[in-house]
């Protein structure tokens, strides 16, 4: 890429917040814009011009998404997915990738969506935690109400005794106090919890 | 070993049950439920014998008795599923090293407050789980569970 048009062309990509690369048929950087520096982790262009994928992150030649781009470079065809990338360092990010085949080799769009991710992540957390409450109230509610519904039933049979009636009502006063404790402590997992969501939406 | 031992003496057939059962087992950590199913069962006069336990290690080692004793084991098992120490699956596990023709002889009933559709698919996976109630069993409920699974006592 040279002259005006590309200079041009080269100021806007590089404002773009997606990453844009295009890699040569021997897996050569040929162009990044500055999203894809980002991205990648490196510090600059040159960093990553020039050489090949392998070089700047070795092993990805083992990894799934290499197969994909293997595929779009042999078969000319193109792939959307969303890709787990591990870093030399150790890290891992998020990415969408768009994998599109050009006459210089690919062409890859890039978005990170680690961010997104990892709030998706923590909003399922916060469902799971949600529905193993709904299991325990489930159980703790469900255990009392079952319990008066069974005495009720019970208690409109004739052949009860007495003794067995006063048995009855007093597990049943039991069962109640039971329930009226349980709504105590939901009221305070509601409390903890949205307290729990404000610090979240703080952060 | 054994929380309660109830012996049903008397003619009355309130589920037209041609025979009676000799022996129910109910396995439950619940006082309050014990107490309901076994006025349930007792007013049903389905059972010579109901025999209470509050969890499954006493049920497991009430069962390995009347094996090696040679006693009577229950036809019916109602097994609760949330109980300290040994709960209603790890019950199960151990249920099914006993002896296979005394499995023969009973049924292992599920009857628990749990509605969790993981616990309703979990039992059934359990080639020894029969069926599964919602507690509190009523008359009724009882009713159904026996005629499906002792046809030949009605």
């Amino acid at each position: 890429m040279n002259g005006n048009f590309d200079t041009k062309h080269e100021t806007t990509l590089d404002n773009l917040m997606e990453g844009f690369q295009l890699i040569g048929f021997d897996w050569h950087y040929l162009y990044v814009n500055e999203a894809v520096v980002k991205q990648s982790k490196y510090k600059s262009k040159e960093e990553l011009l020039g050489f090949t994928m392998m070089q700047k992150f070795p092993g990805i030649e083992n990894t799934e998404l290499f197969v994909v781009l293997k595929k779009c470079m042999k078969q000319r065809s193109a792939y959307n997915l969303e890709n787990e990338f591990s870093f030399p360092d150790g890290s891992t990010g998020y990415f969408e990738l768009r994998i599109q085949a050009v006459p210089e080799g690919i062409f890859i769009l890039s978005v990170d969506i680690t961010e997104r991710k990892r709030r998706e992540k923590e909003r399922l957390e916060h469902i799971r935690k949600l529905e193993e409450m709904m299991f325990i109230t489930s159980h703790k509610v469900r255990q009392p109400i079952a319990q008066i519904l069974g005495f009720s039933d019970l208690l409109s049979n004739p052949t009860s005794s007495e003794d067995e009636v006063k048995r009855m009502t007093g597990y049943m006063k039991q069962s109640a106090l039971s329930l009226e404790k349980f709504t105590q402590e939901l009221t305070l997992f509601m409390q903890d919890l949205n307290i729990n969501v404000q610090k979240e939406s703080w952060a | 070993m054994i929380t309660r031992e109830i012996d049903i003496n008397t003619s009355v057939k309130m589920l037209a049950m041609k025979t009676k059962l000799k022996n129910v087992l109910l396995i439950d950590d619940d006082d309050v439920a014990n107490f309901i199913h076994e006025v349930v069962l007792n007013n049903t006069q389905c059972a010579e014998k109901v025999v209470t336990v509050n969890s499954g290690e006493e049920g497991l080692r009430y069962l390995r008795s009347n094996i090696e004793n040679k006693r009577q084991n229950p036809e019916i098992i109602f097994l609760d599923i949330n109980m300290p120490k040994m709960n209603g699956w790890q019950f199960l596990e151990e249920y099914k090293g006993l002896d296979e023709q005394e499995k023969s002889k009973m049924k292992v009933i599920m009857l628990t407050s749990s509605i969790n559709p993981t616990d309703t698919e979990k039992a059934r996976h359990y080639e020894d789980v029969k069926g599964y109630n919602i507690k509190s069993m009523d008359e009724e409920t009882l009713g159904r569970t026996l005629m499906a699974h002792f046809p030949e006592y009605f």
